[in-house]
């Protein structure tokens, strides 16, 4: 029952930080770039969030195609700005998209840098090494920016279609802004604090399996890093299709707010909307973490 | 071991160096004579990027005036490139200082308002010091529940509209600053939370140690020192990508900067020489950074 009570308190909480944050977003950009369908209020933010959400909202700024000389009625109408559809073209299944590359890249960062540490700290002779080496040259590559780095490899990745330009993608996103440094850092103190942890020398001592006793601090250090490391690896992923022009979040705010091809300005529902949702699933992974954490913790 | 952190501390300090010596080239470098004569320009890299004579020149190789070169308008690289950083540096310090001033007020609002008892008002009324943690706590809570990414893409937006060209990478960067300081606040207060169960803090009170020097020498100077250093030089980089960032995609009326070098105008002549001195700066700086804070070795990676 307090586990519920917790979880409803984090909940309601994590949607009123969601609310207050887009609302504040909303308030500014309205000032400051006109946005004439909607009022600068508390109201009118309510209006624009129910028409986004039954798919009333529509795009401000319409596409023109100056080639189109036609004039017909479908160039001149507005398009909707849909959260879902099938034809891709969505603000939510560009979210899935960058989401889906974010957690594959996240997944693939943990486990990776989780073997390496394993690796040092648990085994001896050439394998420690090298995954000594390995881990500490990505980790002094982490160091620089995901920008930098983008435009280090922007001549390799920006022109190659091939299976090595997407490595070099998840590269990229898994090691720009310290993101590496960050999560085998922790792993490293972690797992050396496991090592010489009583209980674990207890339980070699009793012939128990070692793994068996670590497998909860694991599991809390992994759900840790897969939470607190989403926004950072969200970033890297967005400023990443912003500069190679990848399908997702990345793309359609750089059509907004960088493209020279978009004729009629900002439309700032679109980055809004994208927004809320970035901040909505921030909101959603931290209120996943204390809720696991909670329960792990008091689980017996 | 040891040998390993002695190659890798005498390798950081030559980059170092290198960086510095890029740094003080339009004092040091044989091109700074031309100069001399011409002081009714604004600034040096006005001078050097008007200069129509110069312009007319042909790309050169490395020479002892030029070690790195001349590009394909017979520009010294090697001071395009110093004055290119020293601007960079100026954006990034305009970033820095906001960030920390606004940082560390809020990280003290949080660690020293909350729960605190309200000596001397009455109960009725509204201890200010409370009104101001909770005001304080949640704006640092909206400000963390946003993106990085939409921070940067967002303060993009509002410069171009607000503010005039020449103040709009001031102003970015500005607003960078400020928006980044909920993690270095919940350092600071993290921090300020462990320190109330030391001895020597306690020891400290009691001796009748005055607040400001409780608050300013003892947590954020010997304490909370570190993380200070660490994320301010954090920052401070973060910035000079930022820069670079907004100049390739919008183009700035201000000077020639890093950014401009990634331009296509500029990319050819300058790819190399760019990326390989901006790894530079990255890799000191951040050495540097950990030399300041720690002393028991290197513990990069």
């Amino acid at each position: 029952m307090a586990q519920v009570r917790f979880i409803l308190s984090k909940l309601s909480e994590s949607l009123f930080l969601t609310v207050v944050a887009s609302f504040a977003l909303y308030w500014i950009l309205s000032q400051i770039i006109d946005y004439p369908d909607y009022s600068n209020t508390l109201s009118g933010f309510f209006y624009w969030a129910y028409d986004l959400f039954t798919g009333q909202l529509m795009q401000y700024a319409p596409e023109v195609d100056v080639l189109d000389m036609s004039f017909d009625d479908d160039t001149e109408s507005a398009k909707p700005i849909e959260v879902f559809s099938n034809t891709g073209d969505s603000i939510g299944n560009h979210f899935f998209h960058t989401f889906g590359l974010s957690i594959t890249c996240l997944a693939i960062g943990i486990m990776f840098s989780l073997s390496l540490n394993v690796l040092i700290i648990f085994s001896r002779g050439v394998a420690s090494k090298f995954a000594r080496i390995t881990e500490a040259s990505i980790s002094f590559v982490s160091g620089i920016h995901v920008i930098l780095l983008s435009f280090f490899l922007y001549d390799i990745i920006r022109y190659g279609s091939g299976s090595y330009s997407t490595i070099f993608i998840v590269l990229l996103v898994i090691c720009g802004s310290n993101v590496f440094y960050n999560i085998s850092s922790q792993q490293h103190i972690t797992l050396l604090g496991l090592k010489g942890a009583d209980y674990i020398l207890a339980s070699k001592a009793w012939g128990d399996s070692s793994l068996i006793q670590m497998r909860r601090t694991i599991l809390l250090l992994i759900l840790n890093q897969f939470t607190t490391m989403l926004a950072p690896v969200l970033t890297n992923t967005i400023i990443i299709e912003i500069i190679f022009q990848r399908d997702g979040l990345g793309s359609v705010l750089f059509y907004e707010i960088f493209s020279d091809v978009k004729i009629g300005g900002v439309d700032i529902g679109i980055i809004i909307a994208i927004t809320l949702f970035l901040i909505l699933l921030i909101q959603i992974s931290n209120l996943t973490r204390q809720s696991i954490e909670k329960i792990l913790l008091e689980y017996r | 071991m040891r040998l390993g952190n002695l190659a890798w501390n005498i390798l950081n300090f030559i980059l170092l160096l290198g960086v510095m010596i890029v740094l003080a080239w339009p004092l040091v470098g044989p091109t700074m004579s031309k100069n001399k004569f011409k002081t009714n320009r604004k600034s040096f890299v006005e001078y050097y990027f008007d200069d129509k004579e110069q312009s007319s020149t042909y790309k050169k190789e490395y020479s002892s005036t030029h070690p790195l070169g001349t590009d394909s308008n017979g520009r010294d690289k090697m001071l395009v490139l110093s004055n290119a950083t020293i601007r960079n540096i100026q954006y990034a310090f305009v970033a820095v200082i906001p960030y920390l001033f606004f940082g560390i007020f809020s990280g003290l609002i949080l660690s020293f308002s909350k729960g605190r008892e309200s000596i001397g008002i009455d109960r009725k009324y509204i201890d200010p010091m409370k009104v101001l943690y909770y005001g304080v706590d949640w704006a640092i809570k909206i400000l963390h529940s946003f993106p990085v990414v939409i921070v940067i893409l967002v303060g993009v937006l509002f410069v171009e509209v607000v503010f005039s060209p020449e103040m709009r990478i001031y102003g970015l960067m500005f607003f960078f600053g400020s928006v980044c300081v909920p993690q270095l606040a919940y350092d600071i207060e993290k921090e300020v939370n462990s320190l109330r169960k030391k001895e020597f803090i306690k020891a400290a009170e009691a001796l009748g140690v005055t607040k400001f020097r409780l608050i300013f020498v003892d947590v954020l100077w010997f304490s909370c020192k570190d993380i200070l250093f660490s994320r301010s030089m954090n920052l401070f980089l973060a910035a000079i990508a930022i820069e670079i960032f907004k100049t390739y995609y919008m183009q700035s009326s201000s000077g020639t900067s890093l950014g401009t070098l990634f331009n296509s105008n500029y990319w050819f002549d300058y790819k190399s020489q760019a990326v390989f001195f901006l790894c530079m700066v990255f890799f000191s700086f951040r050495w540097f950074t950990e030399r300041l804070i720690y002393d028991d070795g290197v513990t990069y990676g």
